[in-house]
């Protein structure tokens, strides 16, 4: 959070637009496949464990969000839903599209998560209607429907944007800006405190034990008192609601300063060989992305996870490994990965989860031979990885890979209902029909 | 422990044992000085070079360089909103699109009188001319074995958008 002071008076007024996306992935699904047009669709998490995205058809057949797939599975059938596993390729790269395209009508841009962004739109002068046009653009550009929130501050485009959710006669947009003090606090009374961005349900009981139950009353309430005794963060919520902008947009420009990779099996493990080749797939994942994004690593945190958490017998167990020198190739992650994971294995204990985690990143253009463990941009490494990057880029992701990540990789996770990489795979592109 | 770090020279991987303390003492002995020197050097401005040359003369034409040219840049207009598809069928084949072929597709662009689309017609994704007559849009295909299709919105016809290029590799790379 920006910790600059409120300014009530800032020369120009300014204009924050967020925009989101309604049921992201389930709508994802929907763009290459226009049979799915009308139906009920969900996509479920990680391992077709349960329900993370659902179209507002599933959501009026009643679809819990959250529940468990295997709980659902017949229910589902005879409803007529299509069910999906998540397509990260696919949802990434919409989602990098939808951004890129509501970047250029903006002055800055935040991207919030994988289907939200804040924009700036201060000095705008008719900023519903550019609202309407970023509606527009998103729909018809990439098939996805969102909604856009307009308000003074970011806290307010948030609320506005939620409430466009709600009110279908608003049409998907809705400007909080354009409302007199009166007005705004009007539309503010329904809203229950814990709907507002940053309050969260459990200092949203505490406010309600204050009296405080409604973004109204959090707007009305005297800004020192609610300072003292809730602290300057939940201060500057109020003034945002009121209407005074204090969060500034967050650039997200600088690279990670860690990469990580983990991933639920798709069934307990308990063989050393196979935490081992999950191991190295983390770490050949990371050192993908430490490469994409020209870093090497200085550390790698290797962790394994047995047990349902919670139920006593749970528990982490992880190792931090030092790089000399730095890295980003494959295979020394991978056999850091590995030797890390046969120093934390215990035998007999069923283990559901491995992850890998890099940090201490160096911008690998500026890291210098390394005095007393050689020279890190080993050229003849560096030109395999490259290699093979390019091909995996070009035929798709795990192509070429370490033989460390197993061939048959049993853990993997469960992935039934998976519906092509539409656009990041050659082979996969959709077939159009001309008959 | 006598020695902290474990250099195994098997396979050229030095390894940390776990403990906070290891980690510290390795921090500590990074020569941080040199990655701070490399940082304030990038910081000033270097001229880019086309040719790299540690020794000899620079090329003439690094004061011309100009970017290559990109297909990309050339057949799309929006990269965000153009994707490919892939032609299945003979239907379009008066219109030079066949059988494999890949087309460049803009959903951004407004469909126009005689545009091939893409369309949505009974759920699927098809490849037609788009025209525009008297009596409402049709979708027609450009060969004679095909019928012309009225493009009814009530049937869920969409245009999912313009085609604007298509790739056909004489000599498929794989």
């Amino acid at each position: 959070m920006n910790a600059a002071p409120c300014r009530a008076d800032s020369p120009m007024t300014s204009c924050f637009a967020q925009v989101d996306c309604n049921n992201f992935y389930a709508a994802c699904e929907r763009v290459f496949n226009p049979a799915l047009a009308g139906r009920p669709v969900v996509v479920l998490s990680n391992n077709d464990g349960c329900v993370v995205s659902r179209s507002a058809e599933a959501k009026r057949l009643g679809v819990p969000m959250g529940a468990p797939y295997f709980t659902l599975k017949g229910q589902l059938e005879r409803q007529g839903v299509a069910v999906f596993s998540s397509n990260y390729a696919l949802y990434g790269d919409l989602s990098n599209r939808a951004m890129r395209l509501l970047a250029g009508y903006a002055r800055a841009q935040e991207v919030y998560s994988i289907d939200e962004c804040f924009l700036d739109l201060s000095g705008e002068a008719e900023p519903l209607r550019l609202a309407r046009r970023l509606r527009d653009a998103l729909l018809q550009g990439l098939g996805l429907p969102a909604c856009v929130g307009l308000g003074p501050s970011k806290t307010l485009a948030k609320l506005a944007n939620h409430l466009a959710k709600q009110e279908a006669a608003l049409e998907g947009v809705l400007d909080l800006g354009s409302l007199d003090a009166t007005a705004l606090l009007q539309r503010l009374e329904p809203v229950a405190v814990e709907e507002v961005w940053g309050i969260g349900r459990r200092l949203g009981e505490r406010l309600r034990l204050a009296g405080i139950g409604s973004a109204r009353q959090l707007a009305e309430t005297e800004r020192d008192w609610l300072q003292r005794r809730f602290g300057l963060v939940t201060a500057r919520i109020a003034d945002e609601l009121r209407g005074v902008s204090c969060l500034a947009l967050e650039s997200l420009l600088e690279p990670r300063r860690s990469v990580m990779s983990t991933r639920s099996f798709g069934r307990k493990v308990t063989a050393l060989a196979e935490l081992q080749e999950a191991a190295a797939m983390h770490a050949s994942r990371v050192a993908e992305r430490l490469r994409r994004q020209g870093s090497l690593a200085h550390f790698l945190r290797v962790g394994i996870r047995s047990g349902v958490p919670g139920w006593g017998r749970g528990g982490d167990a992880s190792e931090t490994v030092a790089l000399l020198p730095p890295s980003n190739d494959s295979r020394v992650l991978a056999r850091a990965a590995q030797q890390a994971v046969a120093r934390l294995w215990q035998r007999g204990v069923r283990y559901h989860k491995a992850g890998v985690m890099a940090f201490e990143l160096v911008d690998a253009g500026q890291v210098q031979a390394d005095l007393f463990a050689g020279d890190p941009l080993d050229a003849k490494s560096a030109r395999l990885m490259q290699a093979m990057d390019a091909i995996n880029q070009r035929m798709g992701r795990g192509t070429v890979r370490l033989l460390a990540e197993g061939t048959k990789q049993p853990w993997r996770m469960k992935q039934d209902h998976l519906s092509p990489c539409y656009t990041t795979r050659w082979d996969d592109i959709p077939v159009v029909k001309a008959n | 422990m006598a020695e902290p770090f474990s250099s195994d020279s098997s396979d050229g991987i030095p390894v940390a044992p776990p403990g906070r303390e290891a980690l510290d003492a390795l921090i500590a002995r990074f020569p941080r000085q040199a990655f701070r020197a490399a940082e304030v050097l990038s910081e000033t401005e270097l001229p880019l070079y086309a040719s790299r040359v540690p020794a000899g003369f620079p090329s003439p034409a690094d004061d011309y360089l100009e970017a290559s040219l990109n297909l990309n840049d050339y057949l799309i207009r929006h990269p965000e909103s153009t994707f490919f598809v892939r032609v299945s069928g003979e239907s379009m084949s008066g219109a030079g699109i066949f059988d494999g072929d890949m087309l460049v597709v803009d959903r951004l662009l407004r469909p126009r009188h005689r545009d091939v689309v893409i369309a949505v017609v009974a759920g699927e994704l098809t490849v037609k001319r788009l025209e525009l007559r008297a009596d409402g849009p049709w979708l027609v295909p450009d060969h004679p074995d095909y019928p012309a299709l009225r493009a009814n919105p009530e049937a869920g016809f969409d245009v999912w958008g313009v085609v604007t290029a298509v790739v056909r590799s004489l000599r498929p790379p794989h």
